[in-house]
């Protein structure tokens, strides 16, 4: 830990300026930025003194995202983390679907399992119908294609 | 990449064509959906094809089998005679073959069961289940004596062979049991020598599939050859064999580098009083191992239990009551691969050696 300090205090006070689509600008520790491999690879092409536009994350969803990379960068324990992000992806389905959009956008793996794999915990056990309805699919199938599917696939339904 | 897809506008509020739906996970960039799609149980899997349209093709893409490969979401697949049938008759009747997904089970439900589809010309009298590799089962049919069944439990594809392509490879020494004879891997089979067999006194033999030539296998040093009951069989892509004498503690000895005699190590001990009363004079046998480390066993009074081998604590696993008290189980890994890829990949390495019938 102390061997860390000496190199890390030039850095850790860097601050990276990130713009949202609505002109909402954040102050972020650059430790913490840089989880997002997008942010990253602007810093290096030059935007770190400036600031850094995000064009697809609005203000709402960049205030969370940068809640966590805060939080990731803050060296918590694993079990607190762990409790922390299960609060983190427990929001409404709006949210969700922002946060998965974001967090692709800005490639931050980490994040990205985390909501897939909360959205998968919603889809698990549920039937195609409720899925569909859950999360605004259409069915695209004509009625003989799905009857043919669900004869291919009845061992799974049983 | 990944930016430029997402700077396409999303149109929540304008163009969005589904009316009735503010949020529709249509909208997300495939490789997201992939993500999701392939944290799901098998069951879901299977289920969910009947979705939409990009739902089935992105769940039966080469890129969905490659990541459910590194995956390797291992299954139980159980045969049980049919619960009509009388306990006699049990291995002659009709059988329920059933796919049990216990690795995404915290309490095993009927969203972790899955039942073979009978329509499928998987014939269900008759049969025996002789074993998995590559994510296929291979079934025996005792009737014909000759017909062997290769199906791939998550495409539900089934092929039979057997029927007229034998030929001799000649000699091979005699397996001392049945029930372990044929432990596929590394593009081999292996199995546990009968010890009046004095040529072969290496107790393991090996036939590599693609060379067609038998090769002695060392046992662990220190294993009882003079044990009455052993048994051999893949954990994790390893090769293990354990001393069944149900009077000692269950040593499950692994070869860590495959062919390396001084890798085998004795990894699991399960000592004798840590077993519940009813198993102490059981038959036990590993039948395959969780992500976590906990290695399910099997006994001969048809029970599952799962053993934590740092805790040293058991489980019970309480199966489904559609399934039969009796069962037979082995474990299989999820493959999605196509049939006719999952052959060709390994051509040369799914032949069997006419012994069975013998």
């Amino acid at each position: 830990m102390a061997s860390s300090e000496s190199t890390t205090t030039s850095t850790t006070t860097k601050v990276l300026r990130l713009k949202s689509s609505d002109n909402e600008i954040f102050g972020v520790e650059e430790k913490a930025a840089l989880q997002s491999e997008t942010i990253k690879s602007l810093a290096e092409d030059g935007y770190s003194e400036d600031v850094i536009p995000l064009f697809n994350v609005e203000k709402k969803t960049l205030a969370k995202i940068v809640e966590w990379l805060n939080k990731h960068a803050s060296g918590s324990s694993k079990e607190e983390l762990k409790r922390w992000d299960a609060d983190f992806v427990d929001v409404d389905k709006d949210v969700l679907y922002d946060l998965l959009l974001a967090s692709n956008y800005l490639n931050i793996e980490v994040l990205l399992h985390q909501l897939a794999q909360k959205v998968a915990d919603m889809i698990k056990g549920k039937k195609p119908e409720e899925i569909r309805q859950l999360f605004g699919i259409k069915n695209d199938f004509t009625p003989e294609e799905e009857a043919e599917i669900r004869r291919e696939n009845a061992w799974a339904f049983e | 990449m990944k930016s430029q897809r997402g700077r396409k506008p999303r149109g929540r509020h304008g163009d969005n064509q589904d009316q009735d739906a503010n949020w529709s996970m249509s909208m997300l960039p495939h490789d997201v959906t992939r993500d999701i799609l392939m944290r799901l149980p098998l069951k879901t899997i299977i289920q969910s094809r009947g979705v939409c349209r990009t739902w089935r093709s992105l769940l039966s893409d080469s890129c969905f089998s490659k990541l459910q490969r590194e995956r390797a979401q291992s299954m139980l697949v159980l045969r049980s005679p049919s619960s009509c049938v009388s306990r006699k008759a049990a291995g002659v009747g009709p059988n329920e073959f059933y796919m049990v997904d216990l690795e995404s089970a915290g309490v095993l439900g009927r969203n972790h069961v899955m039942k073979f589809n009978t329509k499928n010309n998987l014939p269900t009298c008759h049969v025996e289940l002789v074993g998995s590799c590559n994510g296929l089962l291979c079934l025996f049919d005792k009737n014909s004596k000759k017909s062997f069944y290769l199906c791939s439990p998550m495409t539900g594809e089934i092929c039979i062979f057997g029927e007229d392509e034998w030929k001799s490879i000649g000699e091979i020494p005699f397996p001392a049991y049945k029930k372990f004879f044929g432990v596929s891997l590394n593009g081999a089979l292996h199995w546990i020598v009968n010890l009046d067999d004095d040529e072969y006194p290496d107790l393991i033999c090996a036939l590599d599939i693609d060379i067609q030539r038998i090769r002695p296998m060392s046992p662990p040093n220190g294993f009882r050859k003079d044990t009455t009951e052993m048994s051999l069989g893949v954990l994790r892509d390893r090769l293990f064999i354990c001393d069944n004498m149900t009077l000692y503690d269950l040593d499950i000895w692994v070869m860590k580098d495959y062919g390396i005699k001084d890798s085998w190590t004795k990894e699991i001990v399960i000592t004798k009083n840590s077993l519940s009363s009813m198993l102490q004079n059981c038959f036990l046998q590993p039948v395959m191992v969780s992500k976590d480390g906990k290695v399910l066993i099997s006994s001969d009074s048809n029970a599952l239990v799962w053993y934590d081998p740092t805790s040293k604590s058991f489980t019970d696993v309480t199966l489904p009551s559609r399934i039969g008290p009796e069962f037979e189980a082995v474990c299989c890994v999820a493959s999605f691969d196509s049939l006719s890829d999952i052959m060709k990949k390994n051509a040369g390495r799914i032949y069997v050696p006419d012994k069975h019938s013998g």
